[in-house]
Order: C-alpha cells, then sequence, then structure tokens
C-alpha cells in the first residue's frame, strides 16, 4: 500500500509528504511531519490518535482552512483526482469546498451561523455550488433534513440554530455537507460533543448516508471503537506523523505499532468485567517545538532500543495492506 | 414583543416626565428671580411683578409645572425672551440646517467607519488596520473645530474648492445645499467614523475567530459572502449600539461644528440662548433632544432583534 503504483483510477485523495508548521512568537510547532496517505472511492478511513497528534490539522491543510496567519503548509502534495490542490488559487479551492470535499466538525453548537435560519444555511451551500434560484435550494434544504431523519423538516427548515439540540444541529451539518452530494466527506470528530446516546445515530446515519451517496469518508476521532464500527482503513498519528496504517481487520488482530497496542489497550472492555485498573501509555507527548531525534514514541515504548533513539522508522510494510513505522514491528506484532 | 415596546412607551413617558421636571426646575432654580431676568436689568418693580403675575409665577411650582408640561404638550414652547417670538418658530426655523448636517453626517460615519473598521478587521495587522490605528488615534483627540478651521483652511481659503461657511438652504437647489456641507460634515464626522470603525474592527475579529465562520469557508463561500453575509450580521449587535451612541453624542458635536461653519442651526439657536440667558428655548431644546435620545434609545433596542433572532423581549 505504500508503493505509488497502487495509485490507479480508483484513487480519490492521494496525500503524499504533507507538512504542516504553526508559528508562534518566537517557535515553529511541527504540526505535520510528511505524512502520506490515500483514500480510495467510496472508502472509509479512520484517522486515530490523541490529542494534538495532527489528526484536525491533515483534514484542515487538506481543505486549506487553516488559519492563514499562524499556520502553513510548508510541503507536499495533496492530489484529489489526480490534481494537486494546494496548487490551485484561492477562487478554485473554493469551487471544491463544499461540492467534491466537504467537511463536518467537532462543536455542533458553534459551527452554525446563529443569525440565519438552518434551511438558508444549507441552502447556501447548494446555491454557492449550483445556479439553483433561492427557492430550489431552500427546496434542496428541506429535502437533505428529511434526508438526515429531522422530524417536521418543513418547519425545522426555517429554524434557527439555538431553537434546535446539539444531535440535530449535527445532523444540520451533515446535510449541509451533503447536500452538494461531495465524493469526499471528511468528519472531524463528529459525535465527540454528543451525548453518547445520540453518538450512535450520528454514526449510524454518516455510515447510511454515504453508502447511499457512495461518498468516501475520512473520519477523524480518537475513538476506537468508532473506528471498529465504521471505517475499512485505519490510520493512526502520534506527533505528527503516521504511524500505522492497515485495514481494521488486521490492525485490531496484530496491532503492529507498540503506540497502537497502548491505544488498544487503554479502551475498556466490557467484556472483561470490573479491570482493577486501565493501562495507560506512560510518558507524554513530545514538544513538537523541538526537533525530534529517532522515534517520537521511543521515549513512551516498552519496546524501544537502541535504533529507536537514533533513527527515525521508515513507514514500511508488515503485511499485505499493513503498514508500520517502527524498527521492531515484526516482534511487536508477535508479542 | 407588543407588550414589550408598551412598557417601554410607558418607561418612555416616566422618563420625560423627570426630564420636564429637571428642565422645569432649571429656571426656577437659577440665581435671581425669572420674572427679574425676563424684564431685565433697567426693569422697575411693578414690571417684574406684572411679568410675575403674568407667568403664574405666584402660583405654587407644582401647578406651575403642570400648566408648563401642557402648554409643551398643545405645541406651545413658549415666548423668547430676547426676541419675543414664539419658540417654536424659531426652532423650526433652525431645523433645517441642523437636520441636514446630522443626517448627513450619519450616512457618512456609518458608511466610512463600518466599511473600514470591517477591511482593518479582515486584514487585521496589515496596512488598513494600522492606517486605522493611527487614523482613530487623530479622529478622537483632535477637536472639530480644529479639524474644522484645518478644513476652511486648506480646502476653502488655499484651494477655493468649496465656501468658506455658511448653510444654503434646500429649498434653492441641491448642489449649493450639498457644496455648503461638505466641510462641516467631514470635519464632525471624523470622530464618529473613528469610533464606529474601531468598535466594527472589534467586533469583527471576534466574529471571524467563531467556528462558524470556518463551517462557512468549507462551503466555499466567498471572502465577500464570509465578510458581509456571515461575519457582519453576527458583529451587528455592537456596532448599532454604538451608532446609537453617536447620534446622541451628535448633537454636542452639532453646537460646535455650528459655530466653526457659521451654519444657523439649533446648535447656534442655543448658544445665542445661553449668552442671552433665554430660558424658554434653552428648555424647549433641551426637552425635544432628551426626547429624540429616548427614540433612538428604543429604535436601536428594537433594531437588535431584527439582526439577532436570540433577542426576544
Amino acid at each position: 500500500m505504500l508503493m505509488r503504483e497502487f495509485a490507479g483510477d480508483d484513487v480519490l485523495l492521494d496525500v503524499r509528504d504533507l507538512e504542516t508548521h504553526f508559528y508562534g512568537e518566537e517557535s515553529v510547532t511541527r504540526a505535520l511531519g510528511g505524512i502520506s496517505f490515500q483514500v480510495k472511492k467510496g472508502e472509509t478511513v479512520g484517522v486515530v490518535g490523541e490529542s494534538g497528534c495532527g489528526k484536525s490539522v491533515t483534514a484542515l491543510s487538506i481543505l486549506r482552512l487553516l488559519p492563514k496567519l499562524s499556520a502553513k503548509t510548508v510541503g507536499g502534495e495533496v492530489r484529489f483526482h489526480g490534481r494537486d490542490i494546494l496548487e490551485l488559487s484561492d477562487r478554485e479551492m473554493r469551487k471544491i469546498r463544499g461540492d467534491q470535499i466537504a467537511m463536518i466538525f467537532q462543536e455542533p453548537m458553534t459551527s452554525l451561523n446563529p443569525v440565519y435560519t438552518v434551511g438558508h444555511q444549507i441552502a447556501e451551500a447548494v446555491q454557492i455550488h449550483t445556479k439553483a434560484s433561492r427557492p430550489v435550494a431552500m427546496a434542496k434544504a428541506e429535502e437533505m433534513l428529511r434526508l438526515v431523519r429531522i422530524a417536521d423538516p418543513e418547519r425545522r427548515v426555517s429554524n434557527y440554530p439555538h431553537e434546535m439540540s446539539g444531535g440535530m444541529r449535527q445532523r444540520v451539518m451533515i446535510a449541509m455537507a451533503l447536500a452538494c452530494s461531495p465524493e469526499l466527506l471528511i468528519a472531524d470528530e463528529p459525535t465527540t460533543a454528543l451525548d453518547v446516546t445520540i453518538q450512535a445515530q450520528i454514526l449510524r446515519l454518516i455510515v447510511d448516508l454515504k453508502d447511499r451517496m457512495g461518498a468516501a469518508v475520512m473520519f477523524i476521532t480518537h475513538d476506537l471503537g468508532v473506528v471498529a464500527e465504521t471505517c475499512q482503513r485505519v490510520i493512526v498519528m502520534y506527533a505528527g506523523r503516521i504511524v500505522e496504517q492497515a485495514n481494521v481487520v488486521d490492525l485490531f488482530a496484530r496491532p503492529a505499532h507498540p503506540y497502537t497496542q497502548g491505544l488498544m489497550r487503554s479502551v475498556p472492555d466490557p467484556r472483561r468485567g470490573r479491570q482493577r485498573r486501565l493501562p495507560e501509555i506512560p510518558g507524554i507527548v513530545p514538544n513538537l517545538r523541538e526537533p525530534i531525534v529517532g522515534c517520537s514514541f521511543a521515549p513512551r515504548c516498552p519496546f524501544a532500543i537502541d535504533i529507536c533513539r537514533e533513527k527515525r522508522p521508515p513507514l514500511r510494510d508488515v503485511g499485505s495492506s499493513h503498514a508500520a513505522a517502527c524498527w521492531r514491528a515484526e516482534e511487536v506484532m508477535g508479542a | 414583543m407588543a407588550i414589550y415596546i408598551l412598557r417601554r412607551m410607558v418607561s418612555t413617558i416616566a422618563v420625560m416626565v423627570m426630564v420636564g421636571m429637571f428642565v422645569f426646575l432649571l429656571l426656577r432654580l437659577a440665581p435671581g428671580d425669572p420674572a427679574a431676568i425676563i424684564a431685565g436689568k433697567s426693569a422697575t418693580a411693578e414690571m417684574i411683578a406684572g411679568i410675575r403675575e403674568q407667568l403664574g409665577l405666584n402660583d405654587p411650582l407644582p401647578v406651575q409645572f403642570v400648566h408648563w408640561a401642557f402648554g409643551i404638550l398643545r405645541g406651545d414652547l413658549g415666548i423668547s425672551i430676547f426676541s419675543g417670538r414664539p419658540v417654536l418658530e424659531l426652532i423650526s426655523q433652525r431645523l433645517e440646517p441642523t437636520l441636514s448636517l446630522s443626517i448627513l453626517t450619519m450616512i457618512l460615519s456609518v458608511l466610512v467607519g463600518v466599511s473600514f473598521g470591517i477591511l482593518a478587521a479582515w486584514r487585521s495587522g496589515g496596512f488598513v488596520d494600522r492606517l486605522l490605528t493611527a487614523f482613530s488615534a487623530f479622529g478622537y483627540s483632535v477637536p472639530v473645530f480644529v479639524i474644522g478651521y484645518f478644513l476652511i483652511y486648506f480646502f476653502a481659503i488655499r484651494m477655493h474648492w468649496l465656501p468658506v461657511q455658511g448653510y444654503a438652504p434646500i429649498g434653492e437647489g441641491l448642489g449649493p445645499w450639498f457644496v455648503h456641507l461638505v466641510l462641516p460634515t467631514v470635519a464632525l464626522s471624523l470622530g464618529f467614523i473613528a469610533f464606529i470603525a474601531r468598535v466594527t474592527r472589534a467586533s469583527m475579529l471576534e466574529v471571524l475567530s467563531e467556528d462558524y465562520m470556518r463551517t462557512a469557508a468549507a462551503k466555499g463561500a466567498s471572502s465577500y459572502a464570509m465578510l458581509f453575509h456571515h461575519a457582519l450580521k453576527n458583529a451587528g449587535v455592537p456596532i448599532l449600539t454604538v451608532i446609537g451612541l453617536s447620534f446622541a453624542w451628535l448633537i454636542g458635536g452639532v453646537v460646535l461644528t455650528e459655530t466653526v461653519f457659521n451654519i444657523p442651526g439649533i446648535g447656534r439657536l442655543v448658544v445665542d440662548a445661553i449668552n442671552n440667558r433665554d430660558y424658554p428655548i434653552i428648555q424647549s431644546v433641551l426637552i425635544l433632544t432628551s426626547g429624540l435620545y429616548v427614540l433612538i434609545n428604543l429604535t436601536v433596542d428594537l433594531a437588535y432583534t431584527l439582526i439577532d433572532p436570540r433577542i426576544r423581549y
């Protein structure tokens, strides 16, 4: 899967060596240290990792929505349908946003504009990308609300966001993102801010609609349970780099990176009943303002040996469609 | 909503009664006998007594107040001491120049101030933003009469582009009317532009960092749509508030500007009235401007509901 020859017709998004920096007063944070991955048409890919590992930065870099003054994508390519969208003009990029690549954000409570009705906001997406008149776009908005299973869409279409619950607002966000039938939907922790009972509904909704519309989905989450339920393939990120990628069955059966193993152990398993104490990964995430020598996970890694602290491990194949950035991946898988 | 408006109307009446009492007492509490002030320095004791009787000054204060207040409600603002003509007539003669200056100033200040603030926020830290910082320091600190005389000197005396002073009634043609108002309007507007632009910038900056702005960008909205459609309406409440405040402060600025540019408006009328101790004029203008304040406040409060659906009364 690392090999570029596989970049065939069915590849929708091909990210190569993407590197994004954040600029502070006196320091540079290497938020993305050169990541490469692909998303195929209609595929669901999970991107997991703990807070600050670069999941959201990846999404924002792809859509070029990073804060202009403080962040910059300094290297790499984002090939969408074979075309590097980092090279596009702002105008061309706007045509892609919301039309071919759409995004759902984490915070449904603050991600909708409070002074416009939800119908208006969905219709706006339609009107930006099609020549639809306002009444046609509003009819489409109502149809989208029905699609995301909001009861009474005729009435809800003229509601303001503050008249809706968090779950409903996230449904509106989904309706807005899918209004132009995007080929790629990036969902950045779409359920994190919601009640547990609502989370499952929203997940199911995204998966259903994705199947119906044939869109590819990039699921950004820190929740391995979400990945197991929804994704075909998983990318595990740590400290701004991809440390492992595999199809979901392989990843859960034979994690090849010690970090992935650590993540899995720290998920409570109800089948095992009450555990004494949930295992945690010792140590802290490295400071991305300093250059990192060797493997960024080495200081926290139970498998670390001398080479890990001296030389950064490349992402390499450890099985068919299974890659890991670890010098001792084979031993880790056997452990 | 209707109940809210009704309640505000009732409280408006209460406020106006208070203002009325204050203005009424102003004359009664001023040092000396109002009748003696009205009669002038050379008046005899009989003349003063006559005036006292004529004005009802021998009645108890509450009775006098009620008489005076009902007079105002009937449109009887009293008689000018200095000119002997009805105050209502004097004010209505002076209304047109003042309204012209005020309205032009507000239009210019809001248009320029809001656009300036939006541009500064859009490219914060950029050229326009730094220009605004410098300009607002200037606009706040240089008084109208300094700017006014500078403008007169440069544009009227040196360049001969515009008239030095004076006013041309709108009835004599839009051209002369406008040409006479350019310099006073600009002089009076600078401070308001600075004020409105600063608040617009701050309010827009806050809104631009909101999550829903990123949502709008993710939809593919243009910079124009982001700024004017998504951000401006959200930034609207504070902007509307300062525009309301500016209206209230306008009256003080108008007095100065009319003096500098020799415009025969309400401001000049008041200044002359103060010099002549022409109390009926002072009282009437006070009452009218207070009424205007209260009305603008009510309008602004109701306008909030138009821009933010979360505000309900």
